[in-house]
């Protein structure tokens, strides 16, 4: 009876623990500091060559507060629990449990699953569930659990796909070191800023030097080495080394990048040391995006990007549906993953006429970097060589920006055929065509400044589906032309008659 | 309702921003009154000199910004023309409303300070300045058509 007895409690047990988080948690629900509290105990505990009696006299409060935050953790835990129905989760979160949050299968946008190397260890995963909905927390289900149980969860959604064969993309190694190379934190800023520091710690190397060689007799121990230019060395090496370390992260986060695609779900791999799944739903994918720079346009490389709520929301996360490669290739893998979204021929374009529209500010604010510097060299002609050189680090994103607006005024178009839209236009230095579908337009927002008016152009805006969809901007585009092919697909505006006699 | 509804903003509007703008101009000077005591001389008739002309620009603005706006709703869409130095116009097919934000101000059946916010995935579009009647029947015709939609999508789930 004893053992009927004890089986029952250890059933129990098991039921209770498989719907509660993994135990990892009740470390992560402690405050983020208190290992600072850890320490100043462990300190006076070695202070005190382990007396533990004298210890817990002079820490006792501090032991206490640890207990209770320990307890609070513990509750907080137990109350943190999630239920799994036929067609839906149910979660019991927030601050003791009071949070219920009920999400259907069908809503479900992404789900992705995290394990990182001391996850892995503890066989522990994190598991995200978004939805398009725009909640109150920054993801609609966060929850920890065993990595066996979050498979389950993995396996139950994704039933459907599994009985599909589907076409698998695989990034090749090589191509997703460039990958990481070219989007890793602003290369060309991260190269600027060290630039900047690189020619600062030379120039106030210099200073030091000059104001030496100025003071040559008796007053050279008068001169304090302010040592400001050993600062510049050490931030420019510190900002290389974050730099690097963020090109490993980046590099290790999307290793082994794998694309597979179900019926209804595309499951997506990735990552060395830190694995990640997701499943994204196809019906709830509102575009895809052709990424280039200016660069990769030239060497006709691209990467494609998905949107899907949850998708990419994570820190450090590119909701790359394919990292890197040819522009073709890319074309040709985008058609066989998502043959729901298709690029379709322009119907609006830009011309080189547009020119003039697209490139006048930046090449403004180039210019005057220039003047401004050319001022300043007169005003202080002592400090000419440095205000040369602030001056050229100011002009130089600017005649670059202009380099890409040149191309972009030739480049920029939209096109609709049938349910399919494609958006072709350049923000600021990067280069999007956009595949979506009309479906999934949420407003059409046409723009008109004095100078737009004058030259009979416009900008479009365009929003789409999702919880954060960023808008679409096609810019220098022709009024009427754009009005008509509008009006043609359905999208109507108030007839403005000053305007439209243009 | 076949024929597209016209809704133009409130012109009340305009009268009441007036007597807002001499109010604020008014307590503005006596703020300026109070601490010139303890302010430099030129800083207070920097202040007073870029609070004047940013509260006339407003003045010139604002009046024609609620001339020229103008709403059309039917149970399809809704279309805004907003603007006057940059002109917007505006295409909201009723399909992607997820739901509507009325917000009345006190005494907006005076003032004409009412506004329709459609909320859309991704994107949000403001009809500012309606009498209270205008925002409570392009509210009721929203509303209807969310709910026709619901309706009708409410058997296959999709």
């Amino acid at each position: 009876m004893n053992g009927t007895h004890d089986k029952k409690l250890t059933q129990r047990a098991r039921e209770f623990l498989s719907f509660r988080q993994h135990p990892i948690k009740i470390v992560r629900y402690m405050a983020k500091y208190l290992w600072l509290l850890l320490l100043s105990l462990a300190k006076y505990l070695i202070a005190s060559h382990f007396d533990i009696k004298s210890w817990i006299e002079a820490n006792w409060f501090d032991l206490v507060i640890l207990l209770v935050i320990l307890g609070f953790a513990f509750i907080r835990w137990i109350m943190v629990y999630f239920e799994l129905g036929k067609d839906r989760i149910i979660t019991h979160t927030g601050f003791l449990g009071m949070t219920k949050t009920v999400v259907y299968f069908d809503d479900i946008t992404t789900l992705s699953l995290s394990q990182g190397a001391i996850s892995y260890l503890l066989r522990s995963c994190a598991v995200y569930i978004e939805t398009d909905a725009d909640c109150v927390q920054a993801t609609d289900i966060r929850i920890d659990l065993t990595k066996s149980k979050a498979m389950e969860i993995y396996h139950i959604i994704s039933q459907k796909a599994k009985t599909q064969p589907g076409f698998v993309f695989k990034s090749p190694k090589k191509q997703m070191v460039l990958f990481s190379f070219l989007f890793t934190s602003a290369i060309s800023g991260t190269a600027v800023l060290l630039t900047v520091l690189y020619q600062a710690y030379l120039i106030t190397d210099r200073e030091f030097d000059r104001r030496v060689i100025s003071r040559v007799n008796s007053q050279i121990h008068q001169i304090e080495d302010s040592s400001i230019w050993i600062y510049f060395l050490a931030a420019g090496l510190l900002i290389g080394f974050i730099w690097l370390m963020s090109f490993i992260s980046n590099l290790l986060r999307h290793w082994d990048f794998t694309c597979k695609r179900g019926k209804n779900y595309l499951r997506i791999h990735s990552g060395k040391g830190a694995r990640r799944h997701h499943l994204l739903r196809r019906k709830y994918m509102n575009y895809l995006d052709f990424t280039q720079t200016f660069l990769m346009r030239m060497f006709r490389i691209c990467s494609v990007e998905v949107s899907c709520t949850g998708y990419g929301k994570r820190w450090k996360e590119i909701s790359a549906l394919i990292p890197i490669t040819t522009t073709k290739d890319a074309v040709q893998s985008a058609k066989l993953i998502a043959p729901e979204f298709s690029l379709c021929k322009p119907q609006v374009k830009t011309s080189k006429a547009c020119m003039p529209g697209f490139i006048v500010l930046p090449a403004l604010a180039a210019v005057a970097a220039i003047l401004l510097g050319i001022v300043m060299q007169n005003l202080f002609p002592l400090r000419r060589q440095q205000i040369i050189f602030i001056e050229i680090m100011l002009a130089l994103p600017f005649i670059w920006l202009t380099i890409v607006k040149c191309e972009a005024a030739v480049t920029t178009s939209m096109g609709f055929d049938g349910e399919n839209v494609t958006l072709s236009y350049c923000r600021w230095y990067t280069f999007h065509k956009v595949a979506l579908k009309r479906g999934n337009i949420t407003k059409v927002t046409i723009r008109r400044n004095p100078l737009a008016r004058m030259f009979g152009t416009c900008t479009v805006v365009i929003y789409t589906t999702g919880e954060d969809s960023r808008k679409h901007l096609i810019g220098g585009v022709n009024y009427k032309n754009t009005l008509r092919i509008l009006k043609e697909k359905g999208f109507s505006f108030i007839a403005d008659k000053a305007t439209d006699s243009e | 309702m076949d024929s597209p509804k016209c809704c133009r903003a409130c012109r009340r509007t305009v009268l009441w921003f007036f007597l807002f703008a001499f109010g604020l101009e008014a307590g503005f000077k006596s703020l300026l009154r109070a601490i010139s005591g303890y302010v430099a001389q030129n800083i207070l008739i920097i202040a007073d000199m870029t609070f004047a002309s940013l509260l006339i620009l407003a003045v010139i603005v604002f009046p024609i910004y609620v001339l020229v706006a103008k709403y059309e709703i039917t149970q399809r869409d809704v279309k805004l023309r907003k603007g006057f130095f940059i002109i917007s116009h505006q295409y909201v097919p009723l399909s992607s409303v997820t739901s509507v934000t009325t917000v009345t101000t006190p005494l907006s059946v005076l003032t004409g300070f009412n506004f329709v916010v459609l909320n859309c995935p991704g994107s949000k579009s403001i009809m500012p300045f309606l009498t209270r009647r205008q925002a409570r029947e392009i509210s009721e015709i929203v509303n209807a058509a969310i709910k026709s939609r619901i309706e009708s999508c409410g058997g296959d789930g999709e």
